[in-house]
């Protein structure tokens, strides 16, 4: 018998009576206006936000934010900042010296200030990971209340990769101390598009 | 009202002062109380070791001695939940400071008490019986041993860092995990003594117990005192 | 091996240490207080992951053979592995087939994000012995690697060690010139360190936070994006997961994540909470499924809900023994409440002792996101295990005297008045040869009368 059949068998006998499923609630109800909170625990979990009026404005607050970057690309078609097309085929491993990277979310969590990533918008799995700088452009109207109704509004996408990424990389694994940039990006900004 | 009064076994022998003032509290109270006199032990100790088959002949006698009240009552929210989890009982049993809030619904107490009390919450009775509220759950805040508290004039309770850490008494655990008993004990101790209490009360005389050996090593003057002490004073 | 009380005796030497681990996790245990009260449906939450983790676990094979045929579709390769050893030779397999590089070593580069089934199972010195170069990446785990210990907290597993000592370690192995104490600098000493190795592997093994059968996508968690790193970048990605980490649908994530994170470190998500579904372009994911031992637990009616943990270590912060042992004490790859009560369905005999390194206070079963009867569990072990015969002997012979006394009034009465002196028959010191109680404890002090004399003498009427 293959372990497999093995597994599958022990589990069998070992499962109890079958108990029932619990229906799920989205607890959405009376919540406070989403965006404020979205802007509240982005900037709490250390990402940077600004409120812009259209993409131009997003990338001229870039500019400012990041003059030295040298090496910025993006998987948003048409920006007038960095490359956004031939990087999309080279191997991963190059991408190691990106400075700044710039992509679009496909949707904001206001309970937790998390965006939702897919391979389908990133380009490349990789891209918002290696670089050093991460910045995403989200639309106000993407945001949702909370996990609940993020699993729902995400459940037709196609993906082979998604993240919902709740900041810029972290770790408290020294004595409990929040110490930001420890593999991944080293900052996240955010540009909210009304 | 008739209620009969479990006194569990090492409060009869050490802390018979505790047994007397459960007693003439419940008296004062308005109730007639009936102490079986050939009660010995929950069986908990045993139980809790791992031996919870050999305490089968303690709660047997338990519920000759008392399966015919409607209300026993016992100073010791440990021996309580052991009871209520392990022996089949026609009647009822509750831990003290729950009996008098929820049956008697006490609300007021002609006792003085004037000085710095530190509540410590036993964990058998707290998240066992659940006479108080827990920290670690987010539903609304009660304690039943609070609220009789509250109705003795001059008692002021002070605030603890940690509201309901466990003392480290824990039955056998007090001798086979003797540092980390001791640490806990030390550490309970710290928090009653940081925050000035002159008295340390609680629901369960072990727990205090544990303290007070503690206290005592230390040569403090801080002082245990079960509940019904304080609520049965003059 | 010392049991946990030798060694928790040991660690309480130094007692400001002590004070300073204590003061740590409890730190975190406040975290997740602030960041649980925020939500207004918290207990309700519990109870519904509570209940959707019973629900996968009885219809559990369903379950399982759902996610392999979803993953199985996607791309994935899926293989079964009843224990440990037959886990480690998977991966070892995989990776030799899989026709990678080695480097300068002759080594095949490999980086793996936290992962405590691969802790159970051994695999790193398997994989070592093997030609295969495994650097763990998570940060803690990295620093414990270096120094050659195990973790001390499933999701903290360097929560033991102190700045300073992570700088000599870094001193030491890194080839850091001086000993570095500010956690910033030491953070970025390890990224540069790290990030050379997630350039070179070629292979990368992560865990499993929940596996959904509906779609046979997998989630892992970490704050780091230390799992993206490796799995993204490699050319073969591992994923190691125990079998009760199956979730029957992807809209239950929400639940789960909603609770994981704010039971563990107090975020309301973790940084990087990513969903492989297929490999990329190129890729190889596979994914192995573990037993070692869960199907048997399975089968303990007392001890299934146990599997519905999701590690977020939330019963080890809050436990007032672990706080103030350690981790190591628990000589078990999962220490605190919840190691426990694992651990013993392992190995009955080696972990006799850790049911009872509890004093049953309950706090964990209350933190515990999905409701584990913990406490509860910890006392049926210590019957179970006494039943099994896996206590001293002294114990029980003290409990069967203690039994003959407690259930004979004439005896009780008696005995209590002779032996009050020494405590003799107070039933928690019964175990008292050498009465460790009084090592740092005062005795009560011994009254006149019990309370049965003096209501003799002050209410019956003979
Ligand atoms: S038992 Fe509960 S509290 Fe402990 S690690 Fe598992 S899920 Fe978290």
């Amino acid at each position: 018998m293959s372990s497999r059949e093995e597994i599958l068998g022990n589990v069998r006998a070992s499962q109890p009576e079958i108990a029932e499923l619990p229906e799920l609630e989205y607890f959405n109800q009376n919540s406070e206006n989403p965006v404020e909170k979205f802007l509240e625990m982005a900037t709490l979990a250390g990402s940077q936000v600004y409120e812009i009026n259209d993409v131009d404005s997003g990338i001229e607050q870039l500019k400012k934010v990041f003059p030295e970057a040298k090496k910025v690309i993006s998987s948003t078609t048409g920006l007038s900042f960095g490359d956004s097309t031939e990087w999309l085929n080279s191997d991963p491993h190059t991408l190691a010296d990106v400075d700044l990277f710039i992509t679009s979310a496909l949707l904001g969590v206001a309970e937790n200030g998390a965006i939702w990533l897919t391979d389908k918008v990133l380009g490349q799995r990789i891209a918002p990971t290696v670089n050093e700088h991460l910045a995403v452009f989200l639309s106000k109207e993407t945001i949702v209340v909370n996990m609940h109704e993020a699993y729902d509004k995400t459940a037709e996408m196609d993906y082979g990769y998604g993240l919902f990424l709740g900041g810029p990389s972290k770790t408290a694994d020294i004595e409990q101390i929040l110490v930001l940039g420890a593999h991944g990006a080293r900052s996240m900004h955010i540009l909210l598009l009304p | 009202m008739r209620v009969a009064l479990f006194i569990p076994c090492y409060v009869n022998q050490f802390y018979p002062q505790v047994a007397v003032a459960s007693l003439e509290l419940l008296e004062k109270l308005g109730c007639e109380v009936v102490y079986p006199l050939e009660q010995t032990c929950c069986g908990q100790p045993m139980a809790n070791s791992g031996y919870q088959h050999l305490s089968k002949d303690c709660e047997t006698l338990f519920q000759e001695n008392f399966d015919q009240y409607e209300y026993i009552v016992c100073p010791s929210g440990s021996c309580t939940l052991h009871i209520k989890d392990h022996v089949e009982l026609k009647g009822k049993i509750m831990e003290l400071s729950e009996f008098l809030v929820d049956v008697l619904k006490v609300e007021k107490l002609n006792v003085s008490f004037p000085h710095k009390v530190g509540l410590h919450q036993s964990c058998h009775g707290q998240r066992g019986l659940k006479i108080s509220s827990m920290s670690e759950l987010m539903s609304p805040s009660f304690s039943k041993p609070e609220h009789l508290l509250n109705m003795v004039s001059g008692l002021s309770l002070i605030e603890l860092e940690k509201k309901d850490e466990c003392c480290g008494f824990g039955g056998t655990f007090c001798v086979s995990e003797e540092a980390i008993s001791a640490k806990m004990g030390k550490d309970r101790v710290k928090d009653h003594l940081d925050h000035e209490a002159e008295f340390i009360t609680g629901n369960d005389m072990s727990c205090l117990m544990h303290l007070e050996g503690i206290l005592r090593r230390k040569g403090s003057s801080v002082k245990v005192k079960h509940i019904a002490e304080i609520l049965n004073a003059s | 091996m010392m049991t946990h009380s030798q060694a928790a005796d040991v660690f309480n030497k130094d007692e400001p240490r002590v004070d300073w681990h204590n003061a740590t996790l409890w730190n975190v245990r406040k975290k997740r207080d602030k960041a649980a009260v925020q939500i207004p449906e918290w207990e309700k939450l519990r109870a519904i992951a509570s209940q959707i983790k019973a629900h996968s676990l009885s219809n559990l094979s369903s379950y399982l053979e759902n996610f392999e045929k979803k993953a199985s579709e996607n791309g994935v390769t899926v293989h079964w592995a009843k224990n440990g050893e037959e886990h480690n030779r998977i991966v070892l397999e995989i990776i030799q087939k899989a026709g990678l590089n080695k480097n300068s070593q002759g080594k095949i580069p490999m980086v793996k994000s936290k992962s405590m089934l691969t802790e159970e199972c051994h695999l790193n010195s398997h994989l070592e012995n093997n030609y295969v170069d495994v650097i763990d990446t998570d940060l803690g785990e990295r620093i414990i690697q270096l120094r050659k210990e195990p973790p001390s907290h499933i999701v903290a597993p360097a929560i033991h060690l102190m700045k300073e000592e992570v700088g000599e370690t870094f001193h030491e192995h890194l080839g850091v010139p001086n000993i570095e104490t500010i956690p910033e600098k030491l953070v970025e000493i390890a990224r540069h360190h790290l990030r050379e190795k997630f350039l070179a592997a070629e292979v990368a093994l992560t865990g499993v936070n929940f596996a959904v059968a509906e779609t046979g996508e997998f989630v892992v968690c970490t704050n780091e994006g230390n799992a993206d790193m490796g799995a993204n970048l490699a050319k073969v990605h591992i994923a190691s997961m125990g079998l009760e980490k199956i979730i029957p649908k992807r809209k239950h994530l929400g639940v789960f994540l909603r609770l994981l994170a704010r039971s563990a470190t107090g975020q309301p998500l973790t940084i990087y909470t990513s969903h492989f579904k297929k490999p990329r372009q190129g890729q190889q994911m596979h994914i192995v499924i573990v037993d070692n031992g869960r199907s048997r637990q399975l089968g303990r009616p007392d001890f299934r809900n146990s599997l519905k943990c999701i590690r977020c270590g939330a019963c080890m912060n809050t436990c007032p023994v672990y706080r103030r042992s350690g981790g190591h004490s628990y000589h078990s790859t999962v220490g605190g409440p919840i190691g426990s009560i694992l651990a013993p369905n392992l190995d009955m005999k080696k972990n006799a002792d850790l049911p009872f390194a509890s004093t049953l206070c309950g706090s964990c079963s209350n933190v515990c996101p999905v409701k584990i009867d913990i406490h509860d569990q910890l006392y049926k072990w210590r019957q179970e295990l006494v039943k099994s015969g896996y206590t001293p002997k002294v114990k029980s012979l003290s409990m069967q005297m203690m039994r003959f006394t407690l259930s004979h009034p004439g005896v009780f009465n008696f005995a209590g008045k002779m032996g009050k002196g020494v405590l003799k028959n107070a039933p928690f010191l019964i175990n008292n040869f050498l009465n460790p109680w009084y090592k740092q404890r005062e005795m009560p002090e011994v009254p006149q009368d019990s309370f049965t004399e003096w209501y003799i003498k002050n209410r019956t009427k003979e």
